[in-house]
């Protein structure tokens, strides 16, 4: 217990020294909020894509699929009509873009409404307003939408409403609006668009075929083998929510990887309040040695520092939750960005704050700040009434911890580094590894600084005198709060060492990878609302007619698909290419690229380096097993190329092995070669005229390679938001150091200028302290921003996508990072210089 | 003898919240070239306040100090500070050694800070009268109390200065040591003909001095 009046002697030192109050809220409250707006941000995205789920597998328990050209509707009527399958129901899915309401994308799903009241409640429990209903049926541009979507983009029963599917627009007309009473209902609506199925089927280019047919198998022990009897061998029957989870996994690594970039702004956070604390903790030493020969025991004093630090902590942490929440809005639109760029197609209106995200924010602000905490109210407990009165006692027993720490230190780098080597897969342990690697340093920063002082006092003292002299004397003698705020510093500043060198080999690697990828002249796409996993198939005779155009030398053409196989669901790029390839393409094959390719169109397929790495692909005599219109069949690997595109991971096939397999004839891209003698662009615009009418997306090479890039740029817009506000709590954190550190020598510096010191001579020690402490965090952050370059290439990368690249160094990373050490440490000290000139010398000489 | 300090009406009140606490009315003083003058007086009656004007790092709220010729109040910061670093030497209660600095370093100080080199010899000179040329690469961290005052009182005087100023000298030593402090610091200012100026609560202390003021009512008697 602490008896009440040492609390109120806390409470009050609280109010007395709102500066450093509010440094410690500060700190607490920037972690916190980082880690909220990363969680809201993920959950957010998460919870979109459960509710757009939801919305289209409603209560069914199992579904019947087809392969990529979706399942003949014959299967339904045979297994609703012949064999009495029931409750069961036809849906088409799919996604197009809204061309009026800001290109989002929006999910169709189209539906028999008399199959459908066992499945979803859209339209059974609902209200469908000013609807007449028959036209439903018998328009295929009538849709219906959630009405709190319609309120919210003004959309009524009669409005039009522009979109685009595949390579056409279509305009399609709001027939009514779908309302429940039930909000979570009404969420579920939200993005969606409801069609009969044959108008669903229209719009998506799926002429007499249906994505799934939805089931509800009461008991599935005794109805999945009477059912699987029945359905041709392109059909397989799965439970509902297998699609759900496989799409959930693919994003599990990018949430991963955000949150502990958001966990590294509440490590430096802590520093923020363990600087904080100790300042408290210096600064009260004499009120502390008076308490102690008063009575207090060392327990109570412990005791009042955790609790004034929890008190505090509480309130910045829940500033923090609010700032997260505020900062999460803008995460959101960075995150389901990336998502909708690289993974699935997801539409998030925003990232309302749960309970749980909400509290998991406060524990763990408090929890950070109560570890920060501990080692000064430990400080706390151990000051003797007596040995209170002696100013120096503290940095004398901080001088001595200074090699046992960095004896800890190092022991806490190598068990990262045995974390990281051993744990080949696990990207936990990679990430607990760099953390450990990344504290070990960091806990080695008081030595390292203590050291460079050592060596620099000689040259200082030389050439700037006793002013050099008392630098470096300071910084070294000063090492409980110089080192640690070096030690902040450091960390903000080789995570940007770090994660520049990371996305700066990634770029360099991606550009070369598309630039011998990207060979051909022209590329002809629909526009996706998605990324890769949404292309959507051209019309049928797109190639031919982009082949046909003059100046066209020739053309190929790409199929993406998503097929199922024992190992889930895989993405299957299929290629009717003749062009040989650079052999820099692949990591692994067998013979040269022209041979490999024989091999490839004689059946074999080639994978990408991300799924070898995620299915265990050996790098000679591996094989993929895919689910095919007649079963499974086994594709021998003939070898491993790079892809950066996608990292879930790629099977590549070439067109006649795939044709030979499914009854799938669609094309989801066009590249052509123009012929020599002919200008690129001018063939390009003839190839825009020949397409005229359909709504392609027809670009040269370089404006692809710029677009690639753009996206690439785009997804690492999180990573580079997080990085800047991971310095900028390392800022605060050296400037509340600086600030303490000034605050507690007033009485020397008081006697410096009492002596003679000049104004200037003040700028130029205080400067020169912090320069030093900036200089010596800049230094320490080269290797240790290299090592985590290392890291995050070597390991992170691989272990989270399966990609790998060679290290790019570019040199001013390097000038920068030291750049900002300085920087940072020389303007934290502007504030403390100019409050000592306000105060005079006489009050400044009058504290204690 | 020319006086070298002067205090012309000098009045100097603080603000305290809402009130304001007159230290000194119409306070007159004159101290000598060579002299040694106790200011004596309770806890807060104003001694420090005495010795941080004459220093020029207080201002007074009205009237005129002169430093030898100089008018302290038409001098700009700068040129108090450069009058300081020159011309007088300090010694605290709390001794206000600087840490990170040696002993050696603490009495070079206020030359290095005024750019002089080769002062060296005097500072090993003075270090040697104060009888701590055995420790002159100590940190004060690690020396008792008396031997910390004795560096302050070398640091002091290694620029040559005309007026020493002493605020409570001995307020922190036991009375043994804090006398042999007192010894020294009488014995090195009247040998090398310095002008002490010492501001102190004991009277064992004043009684050192040449002349002893107290500060009643604001004004020094």
């Amino acid at each position: 217990m602490i008896p009440n009046a040492l609390l109120r002697t806390g409470l009050r030192d609280l109010v007395r020294r709102p500066l450093h109050t509010a440094l410690m809220i500060l700190g607490v409250a920037l972690g916190v909020a980082v880690v909220v707006a990363i969680d809201l941000a993920n959950s957010a995205a998460r919870i979109g894509f459960a509710r757009s789920t939801e919305a289209v597998a409603g209560r069914a328990t199992h579904q019947v699929r087809g392969g990529p050209a979706g399942l003949p509707e014959q299967v339904y009527r045979q297994l609703r009509v012949e064999h009495g399958v029931r409750p069961s129901a036809p849906v088409v899915e799919g996604v197009v873009t809204a061309l009026d309401l800001g290109r989002q994308p929006l999910r169709v799903l189209g539906i028999d409404p008399l199959a459908e009241a066992p499945f979803r409640s859209h339209l059974g429990e609902g209200s469908i307003a000013d609807a007449d209903f028959a036209a439903f049926f018998t328009d295929p541009a009538a849709v219906l939408v959630g009405a709190a979507f319609a309120e919210r983009h003004g959309l009524a029963p009669g409005s039009p409403l522009r979109v685009q599917a595949g390579d056409r627009r279509e305009t399609l007309r709001v027939l009514g609006l779908v309302d429940t009473g039930d909000p979570e209902s009404r969420r579920t609506l939200d993005g969606l668009l409801l069609l009969d199925v044959a108008a669903a089927q229209r719009l998506l280019g799926m002429p007499g075929r249906l994505s799934h047919v939805d089931l509800i198998l009461k008991q599935p022990a005794r109805d999945l083998a009477f059912i699987a009897g029945l359905l041709p061998p392109s059909a397989r029957l799965v439970p509902a929510n297998e699609q759900a989870k496989t799409v959930a996994q693919l994003t599990a690594a990018f949430e991963l990887n955000l949150t502990a970039l958001s966990l590294l702004a509440l490590v430096v956070g802590m520093f923020l309040v363990y600087n904080t604390v100790l300042f408290g903790v210096v600064q009260r030493r004499a009120i502390f040695g008076t308490l102690r020969t008063l009575g207090t025991t060392p327990g109570q004093l412990f005791r009042l520092i955790l609790a004034e630090t929890l008190l505090t902590a509480a309130v910045g942490a829940t500033l923090g939750v609010g700032l997260g929440y505020v900062l999460g809005q803008s995460a959101v639109r960075l995150v389901t960005r990336t998502i909708n760029d690289l993974y699935y197609v997801v539409s998030v209106s925003g990232a309302p704050l749960t309970a749980a995200t909400a509290v998991k924010g406060v524990v763990m602000g408090l929890g950070a700040a109560f570890l920060a905490a501990l080692a000064p109210a430990l400080e706390a407990a151990r000051v003797e009434p007596v040995t209170a009165l002696r100013p120096s006692t503290f940095e004398t027993r901080a001088r001595r911890l200074v090699p046992v720490l960095a004896a800890c230190g190092g022991v806490l780098a190598v068990l990262g580094a045995t974390a990281i080597a051993l744990a080949t897969r696990s990207l936990l342990a990679s990430f607990a590894g760099l953390f450990a690697v990344v504290l070990g340093i960091a806990l080695a920063a008081p030595a390292f600084t203590v050291g460079l002082m050592s060596v620099l006092r000689p040259a200082a003292s030389r050439l700037l005198g006793p002013v050099g002299r008392l630098a470096t004397g300071t910084v070294a003698r000063a090492v409980s709060r110089t080192g640690v705020a070096a030690a902040a510093l450091m960390v903000a500043v080789s995570v940007t060492i770090g994660v520049s060198v990371m996305i700066a080999s990634f770029r360099a690697t991606v550009a070369n990878w598309l630039e011998l990828t990207l060979q051909a002249d022209i590329y002809v796409s629909a526009p996706s609302p998605g990324g890769a996993r949404t292309a959507v198939p051209l019309s049928e005779d797109t190639a031919a007619r982009v082949a046909a155009v003059p100046g066209v030398a020739e053309v190929e053409t790409v199929r993406i698909v998503h097929v199922p196989s024992p190992l889930g669901e895989v993405q299957l790029a299929v290629s009717d290419a003749t062009r040989t390839r650079s052999a820099a393409l692949y990591r692994v094959s067998e013979g040269d690229p022209q041979e490999t390719w024989k091999r490839v169109r004689a059946g074999a397929v080639l994978v990408s380096e991300p799924f070898a790495f995620r299915h265990a692909v050996p790098e000679r005599g591996g094989s993929v097993t895919l689910h095919a219109d007649h079963g499974f069949v086994t594709f021998p690997v003939a070898g491993i190329y790079y892809d950066y595109a996608t990292e879930q991971g790629t099977v590549l096939m070439a067109r006649e092995v795939y044709e030979r397999h499914w009854d799938d004839h669609a094309r989801s891209s066009v590249a052509a070669y123009v012929a020599p003698g002919h200008d690129p662009a001018a063939v390009t615009d003839a190839v825009r005229r020949a397409l005229a009418g359909h709504a392609l997306r027809v670009v040269e090479n370089r404006a692809l390679r710029r677009q690639a890039l753009r996206i690439f740029d785009r997804t690492f817009a999180v990573t580079e938001a997080l990085r800047v506000l991971a310095v900028v709590v390392a800022f605060i954190g050296v400037w509340s150091a600086l600030l303490a550190l000034q605050v507690e020598r007033t009485r020397e510096l008081g006697t410096l200028l009492a002596l003679g010191l000049l104004p200037r001579q003040l700028w130029a020690l205080t400067l020169l302290e912090t320069g030093l402490i900036g200089l010596a965090a800049g230094l320490l952050s080269l290797p240790t921003g290299l090592a985590l370059a290392v890291i995050l290439i070597e390991v992170i990368n691989v272990r989270s996508f399966g990609w790998t690249m060679p290290l790019q160094l570019p040199p001013l990373v390097l000038v920068q990072a030291l750049a900002i050490s300085v920087l940072a440490a020389l303007l934290a000290a502007v504030y403390p210089v100019r409050r000592l000139q306000r105060m005079s010398v006489a009050a400044a000489l009058r504290q204690e | 003898m020319p006086a070298l300090v002067q205090f012309d009406r000098v009045t100097k009140d603080y603000s305290e919240g809402q009130e304001l606490r007159h230290v000194l009315k119409d306070a007159e003083l004159s101290v000598s070239e060579g002299e040694v003058v106790a200011i004596r007086g309770r806890s807060g009656s104003g001694k420090s306040t005495v010795l941080n004007l004459v220093a020029g790092i207080d201002q007074p709220t009205s009237g005129e100090i002169v430093f030898g010729e100089a008018v302290l109040g038409r001098l700009s910061p700068r040129e108090r500070t450069l009058l300081r670093r020159d011309q007088m030497g300090f010694v605290f209660q709390f001794f206000n050694l600087i840490p990170t600095l040696s002993v050696l370093e603490n009495v070079l100080l206020p030359a290095e800070l005024a750019g002089l080199r080769g002062q060296r010899r005097r500072a090993l000179e003075l270090l040697e009268r104060v009888g701590l040329s055995d420790r002159l690469g100590t940190f004060p961290d690690r020396l008792s109390g008396g031997e910390q005052q004795r560096v302050a009182i070398a640091r002091a005087l290694v620029r040559d200065p005309r007026l020493v100023l002493a605020d409570e000298p001995t307020g922190n030593l036991d009375d043994a040591t804090g006398a042999s402090v007192l010894e020294l610091l009488d014995s090195v200012t009247r040998r090398s003909g310095k002008t002490l100026l010492l501001a102190t609560h004991s009277r064992e202390v004043a009684a050192l001095a040449d002349r002893e003021l107290t500060i009643e009512g604001g004004r020094l008697v």
